[in-house]
């Protein structure tokens, strides 16, 4: 198999599409024909983040049940725990902070699993080490835009990666390095943009793809903007761990119920 | 004492209020003992955590982490009786 050298690979062309499901099947389609199914510097545009596609997902649900995979939303929660913020909080933001830390700590005790670093954890309680306080980046960004958004255009950036603790890492350290938020003042939209420094598409790009989704309608739920687009740089993006031909599998049972249903 | 059978109800109702405010689809009617939480309903480990936070407001109870690995709570007649042994001893308490 050709080598995934990064100086041989052509530039990928955006991947330009509508929802979670869809740009994950898009980057999946083009990670089976890849050298070593890895490609690198992948922009993808979901123009309709909360699109949903059932063929795709029907798919990717006998995929991950035949694999034993963690489900969309387990992963999506490490993003945004959108089940708990709407069921257990009652969609009051103050309550999931507040009960959030407790909450994951439990989650992961009652599967018998140590609590592993979350991604929004990091932004609602981002402390370095040395610093003498947590950090809420997701409120700060809330009050300022509450405070400001009329005035002008705006961009904020939120670091998921923490030097203090993950520089010395070389594996197990957060995949997904930022978030950039970016409003547009005349659209009232606010758009999303994340970088992944390394991601992995057999296992937790939807899941990945669908939390940052759930963030965004959170965002704009409380800032009261309409959503504009979700962006996603993957610097690395591969399938891994051997589920190519399951994979392939995949696609083709989209292609088919894709045909079907557009007779 | 709570009933099996209140238990279970109260299981069927707190589904059926996440799948509205949630936007879920776990199946919430015609359930029973026999049910497996994943299999038969179609709800997920993160479905199952907040059937739990709920139900021990419900019932008042407080459950044990550890208790809840030991019962595989996955299947709803291991939830309903740890529920029931639970809400048993708060009462006797």
């Amino acid at each position: 198999m050709a080598k995934a050298r990064l100086r041989d690979q052509p530039i990928q062309p955006p991947i330009d599409t509508g929802g979670p499901f869809s740009a994950w099947i898009e980057v999946v389609r083009r990670l089976l024909v890849a050298p070593e199914q890895t490609t690198y510097y992948l922009m993808v545009r979901m123009t309709s983040p909360f699109e949903r596609d059932s063929i795709v997902e029907r798919a990717y649900e006998q995929y991950r049940r035949k694999n034993d995979l963690p489900s969309i939303d387990g992963i999506a929660a490490t993003i945004f725990p959108r089940s708990f913020y709407l069921f257990s909080c009652k969609g009051d933001r103050r309550a999931l902070y507040e009960r959030y830390p407790a909450y994951r700590t439990r989650a992961a005790r009652f599967f018998g699993k140590a609590t592993a670093f979350s991604y929004f954890d990091r932004l609602t309680r981002w402390r370095p080490r040395g610093t003498p306080a947590p950090v809420n980046q997701l409120e700060s960004f809330i009050e300022r835009m509450r405070r400001h958004k009329t005035k002008r255009t705006a961009w904020f950036y939120y670091p998921t990666i923490d030097p203090s603790r993950d520089l010395g890492k070389i594996m197990g350290g957060p995949c997904l390095s930022a978030i950039d938020l970016k409003y547009e003042t005349d659209a009232n939209a606010l758009s999303l943009f994340a970088a992944y420094r390394d991601h992995d598409f057999a296992e937790k790009a939807l899941g990945n793809y669908v939390g940052l989704t759930y963030l965004l309608e959170f965002l704009c739920e409380h800032t009261k903007t309409e959503a504009g687009v979700v962006m996603c740089i993957s610097t690395r993006a591969r399938i891994e761990g051997g589920f190519g031909a399951d994979l392939r599998r995949v696609v083709s049972a989209v292609d088919t119920a894709g045909t079907r249903s557009s007779k | 004492m709570v009933s099996d059978e209140l238990i279970l109800a109260r299981i069927a109702d707190v589904i059926e209020e996440y799948n509205r405010v949630a936007g879920k689809s776990i199946r919430c009617t015609s359930i029973s003992m026999g049910d497996h939480f994943c299999d038969d309903l179609g709800g997920y480990s993160m479905d199952l955590i907040e059937m739990i936070l709920a139900l021990e407001d419900a019932f008042n109870v407080t459950i044990s982490e550890e208790d809840f690995v030991e019962a595989d709570p996955w299947k709803l007649g291991n939830l309903v009786h740890y529920i029931g042994s639970r809400a048993a001893e708060a009462q006797v308490g």
